[in-house]
């Protein structure tokens, strides 16, 4: 529940009514904020899901109501659940066009990694309405966001709100798996959330705090931890949704590399950036290409038409690539190698570049970025350590070649697959 | 030589040491530290000392693609992963002692193996000391970075750090 008084509850299809306070409300009027409602939360999920057309929006006023509950069952005090809440709201703030799609746009743009979430921060900081809003309390979301010690906070009390946002059991987490399986009607992302957040509890003295769950909540975290892999297995990794995201990635780099997207809107620090990106969103990002000429028209009026590049090869490295070195490789194949090859490819079978993508794909069992906790007999351990379903760490490992549907392209890759990892893939052409 | 090689010629080097995650995640680190063509992704420091994102996936990566097995034993009341290297991995392995940075590497598991026995809590030390002196920090500014990340420097842990540090030929860096 929101500490300051309450000045409006939205309707919300997962949570019922979201009561928000008056500072809240001004923020998520900011015309940055608003914006929101132009971004598609899974960017190109509905070439899959037709109804996948939720956005960061929704998804971030679930966020901070969830944040706010949590925070009261951690035993934060009004003004720090204020600013959890407002960390929660503000968190996605920063997305570009087509959500995560435009993180490597961005990289490209600015010779650099440039997160969301560095852009967040930059519009907390400098956008007027979002700032004049928050007034103080910039500078402590901000903390919680970047997991640095927020001003005034004991060590515990920062480390634990910024778990809350982000860390192994979060709210950010806890909100999009139900929210993208409601949207698009599957039932993979569902887990007991109540009896989730009923059980939430914090581990640690008063130096580090961390958000884990009581013994009791042991059935919630696994359906939780369950729903997390199975989003990852059967929505966000589908085959079809990644060829649909990398065709839209190559029409925004292309758009970069013709002029059509730059200047200001994409150049962190420069003086009019926060108020130029804050003009982009999916829709008019997608007109302006599409209607720019070029091969990045090109590209988008493809995804437009769904006249997707298919499936032409995919590898289960584990089991069919017998060669350790050639495996090897594969396993450390970063974006740059994979499009190194897929040009190679290209060349090899005389078509278009952007006609072969190769794409590498992990889905992970657990959490990479650390463990969820749970107290049993008065002691945190790890879930996965202690599950009765699996204990596996491992991801699990795909490896695709996309092209033409067409004989000759899927021989070709399997000629090439079996020359470059030794896979006899003819059978498969 | 990368995360994925230098992970696997640590395991190789110190096969009988039962290397957990966190274990592994300080060693790279120090291995980045101590060899300049060992090419480690970006740390960054958290509490329990530095902690890089892409060295967990790479170990995942290891295990997914069957060059390392992931065990669970019991570690007093809770239970731990070892890592040790498949027989694929053994052989890939052998294909890089033939590398300049192997040696650096056997040296370093020796060393570190010989100083703390590969204790977690030593290791983390270290790597947060290596991490505190890097580029000559100043001293007061040492101090005011390990405050910023909450780090409790107590003189008998700090003195276990160095020594490790001193063995690998790192007190200076």
């Amino acid at each position: 529940m929101p500490s300051a008084p309450l000045s409006k509850s939205i309707h919300d299809p997962l949570y019922g009514f979201i009561d928000l306070t008056g500072t809240e409300i001004r923020v998520i009027d900011s015309a940055a904020f608003r914006r929101l409602h132009r971004i598609k939360q899974i960017s190109q999920a509905h070439a899959v899901y037709p109804s996948a057309h939720h956005t960061r929006f929704e998804h971030s006023l679930g966020v901070c109501h969830l944040a706010g509950r949590v925070a009261g069952r951690l035993g934060f005090d009004a003004e720090k659940a204020g600013i959890v809440r407002m960390a929660g709201l503000l968190h996605d703030v920063g997305h570009g066009p087509f959500s995560h799609l435009f993180e490597p746009v961005m990289e490209k743009a600015n010779g650099g990694p440039v997160s969301h979430e560095d852009i967040s921060k930059a519009i907390i900081r400098d956008d007027p309405e979002i700032s004049g809003a928050l007034g103080g309390m910039a500078e402590k979301v901000i903390a919680v966001l970047d997991r640095k010690p927020v001003p005034g906070w004991d060590t515990g009390d920062s480390t634990l709100a910024a778990d809350v946002i982000s860390g192994p059991l979060d709210v950010d987490r806890m909100d999009y798996l139900r929210r993208d399986s409601y949207h698009i009607g599957v039932s993979y992302g569902r887990f007991d959330m109540n009896q989730l957040i009923h059980t939430i509890t914090a581990t640690g003295g008063s130096g580090e705090r961390r958000v884990c769950i009581d013994v009791k909540g042991w059935g919630a975290a696994e359906e939780y931890r369950l729903a997390r892999y199975l989003m990852h297995a059967q929505v966000y990794q589908h085959h079809t949704i990644i060829i649909a995201n990398r065709m839209c990635l190559a029409a925004l780099e292309e758009a970069v590399d013709e002029g059509v997207l730059g200047g200001d809107e994409v150049s962190v620090g420069a003086p009019g950036f926060v108020a130029a990106y804050g003009r982009m969103d999916d829709q008019s990002i997608h007109d302006r290409v599409l209607e720019s000429g070029g091969l990045a028209s090109r590209l988008m009026e493809r995804i437009q038409r769904r006249d997707l590049l298919k499936r032409v090869c995919e590898v289960y490295p584990d089991r069919e690539v017998q060669d350790p070195a050639a495996r090897l490789r594969m396993a450390k194949m970063g974006s740059a190698e994979q499009k190194r090859m897929a040009a190679g490819i290209a060349e090899e079978l005389r078509v278009p570049e952007h006609d072969i993508v190769v794409h590498s794909s992990h889905i992970p069992v657990n959490h990479s970025e650390g463990q969820i906790l749970m107290i049993i007999k008065g002691v945190p351990r790890r879930l996965n350590e202690s599950s009765s379903i699996t204990s596996n760490n491992a991801s699990i490992s795909r490896f695709y070649v996309f092209g033409r549907d067409e004989d000759r392209i899927r021989k070709g890759v399997a000629g090439y697959m079996e020359s470059e990892f030794g896979l006899d893939r003819k059978k498969d052409s | 030589m990368d995360a994925f090689d230098g992970i696997m010629l640590m395991l190789h080097c110190g096969r009988d040491a039962r290397l957990g995650r966190t274990a592994i995640q300080k060693l790279v680190y120090l291995a980045g530290c101590k060899i300049p063509s060992l090419a480690i992704p970006p740390y960054r420091m958290q509490y329990y000392g530095p902690f890089s994102e892409e060295v967990g996936q790479a170990l995942e990566k290891l295990v997914s693609f069957s060059f390392i097995s992931e065990e669970k034993e019991p570690a007093g009341p809770h239970e731990a992963y070892s890592y040790s290297l498949t027989a694929d991995g053994s052989e890939m392995a052998r294909r890089m002692a033939a590398a300049p940075e192997y040696q650096e590497i056997r040296s370093l598991m020796d060393g570190c193996g010989a100083a703390c026995g590969f204790g977690v809590a030593a290791l983390s030390y270290a790597s947060k000391i290596a991490y505190l002196t890097r580029e000559g920090m100043p001293y007061p500014e040492a101090v005011r970075r390990a405050e910023d990340l909450d780090w409790s420097l107590y003189p008998g842990s700090v003195a276990d750090g160095i020594r490790i540090l001193e063995g690998l030929g790192l007190a200076d860096a």
